[in-house]
C-alpha cells in the first residue's frame, strides 16, 4: 500500500486527504536535532518532527487523524510515498480538508 | 528507485562490455571493473493477490509479512479467503539491470579528480539504503577517491519535505 503524494498534499491510498506538507520557516534536514527517538526536533521552533522512513502507511495514518497538525519528515525515495509533481484533481481526492 | 541527479555533478558512466571499456581508456578516461555480487541471492518471490470483495490488487512477499518499525513487529495477513492469488512470479530486485556478464566498469568523467563528487546514474554494486525498504538503488552519488567511487548513503537522506 503507498500513500499518494501530489506536489506536497498527502492522500492515503482510497484517496483521504491527510495533510499539505509545509513548513511556515522552510526549513531543510540542517535544521532537524535528533531527539533520541527516533524522531527529531526542530531547532527553528522546537516542534517535534515525525520521521517516516521506518513508517507503516497505518501507523502514519493513525497518527496524522489523532493529530493533523503533526510535523512530518518524509524522504522522497521512500516506496511509502507515491510522489507526483502535479497538483491533486478532484477525482483524486474525495474528502479534501 | 533514483534520487537522479539534481546537484548536477559529474556523470560516471556504466558499460558492461570490454569493447567499450577499451574505447574510452583510449580516450584518456579513468575506469574500473565492478564485480556483479551475489545476484542469484537477490532473487526472491512474489504474490499478486486480488482481495475477493473489492478487487483490489496488491503485490506482497507473502500472505504473511513480518516487518519491524519504530513501534514494534507490524504483521500484515492476507487470508486466503480474503485474497484471491491471480499470480506468483519470481523477482529480481534489479531486474531491470543491462544483460549481464557478471560485471560492469565505471568510466570517470575526462577532469575528475580525487575528491570529487560524482553521480553515478547507474550503480553496479547491490546497495540497499534502510530509507528505501529493502528496495535496491539504481543510482548515487559519491566521491572519487582515486581508485574506486565511494557511494554516499548520506545522499539517500537528502530528498525531503518536511512540513
Amino acid at each position: 500500500m503507498t500513500l499518494k503524494l501530489f506536489g506536497n498534499q498527502l492522500f492515503t491510498s482510497s484517496g483521504e486527504f491527510l495533510k499539505t506538507i509545509a513548513c511556515p520557516k522552510n526549513v531543510d534536514t540542517d535544521s532537524l536535532k535528533p531527539d533520541g527517538d527516533g524522531n527529531y526536533v526542530c531547532k527553528m521552533c522546537t516542534h517535534k518532527i515525525f520521521n517516516t522512513d521506518e513508517m507503516s502507511e497505518l501507523e502514519l495514518v493513525n497518527l496524522l487523524r489523532r493529530h493533523p497538525g503533526a510535523c512530518l519528515s518524509i524522504n522522497l525515495a521512500n516506496p511509502l510515498f507515491e510522489h507526483s509533481q502535479r497538483a491533486a484533481t478532484k477525482k483524486d481526492s474525495d474528502n479534501e480538508n | 528507485m533514483k534520487i537522479e541527479n539534481g546537484n548536477k555533478l559529474p556523470v560516471v558512466l556504466t558499460v558492461y562490455k570490454s569493447q567499450h571499456v577499451n574505447i574510452y581508456r583510449e580516450k584518456g578516461h579513468k575506469s574500473y571493473v565492478v564485480p556483479i555480487r551475489n545476484w542469484w541471492i537477490l532473487r526472491g518471490s512474489e504474490l499478486l493477490l486480488e482481495n475477493r470483495k473489492t478487487g483490489e490488487l496488491i503485490e506482497t512477499r507473502g500472505r504473511v509479512v513480518r516487518y519491524f518499525s519504530r513501534l514494534g513487529f507490524i504483521t500484515e495477513r492476507y487470508p486466503i479467503k480474503d485474497w484471491k492469488l491471480i499470480k506468483k512470479t519470481a523477482i529480481n530486485p534489479r531486474w531491470n539491470r543491462k544483460p549481464n556478464r557478471g560485471w560492469g566498469a565505471y568510466i570517470l568523467p575526462l577532469d575528475v579528480q580525487k575528491g570529487d563528487q560524482v553521480y553515478v546514474a547507474d550503480l553496479i554494486e547491490n546497495i540497499r539504503p534502510i530509507t528505501y525498504r529493502k528496495r535496491y538503488a539504481d543510482d548515487g552519488e559519491g566521491v572519487w577517491d582515486g581508485k574506486k567511487i565511494l557511494i554516499d548513503m548520506e545522499s539517500y537522506n537528502k530528498i525531503r519535505l518536511i512540513g
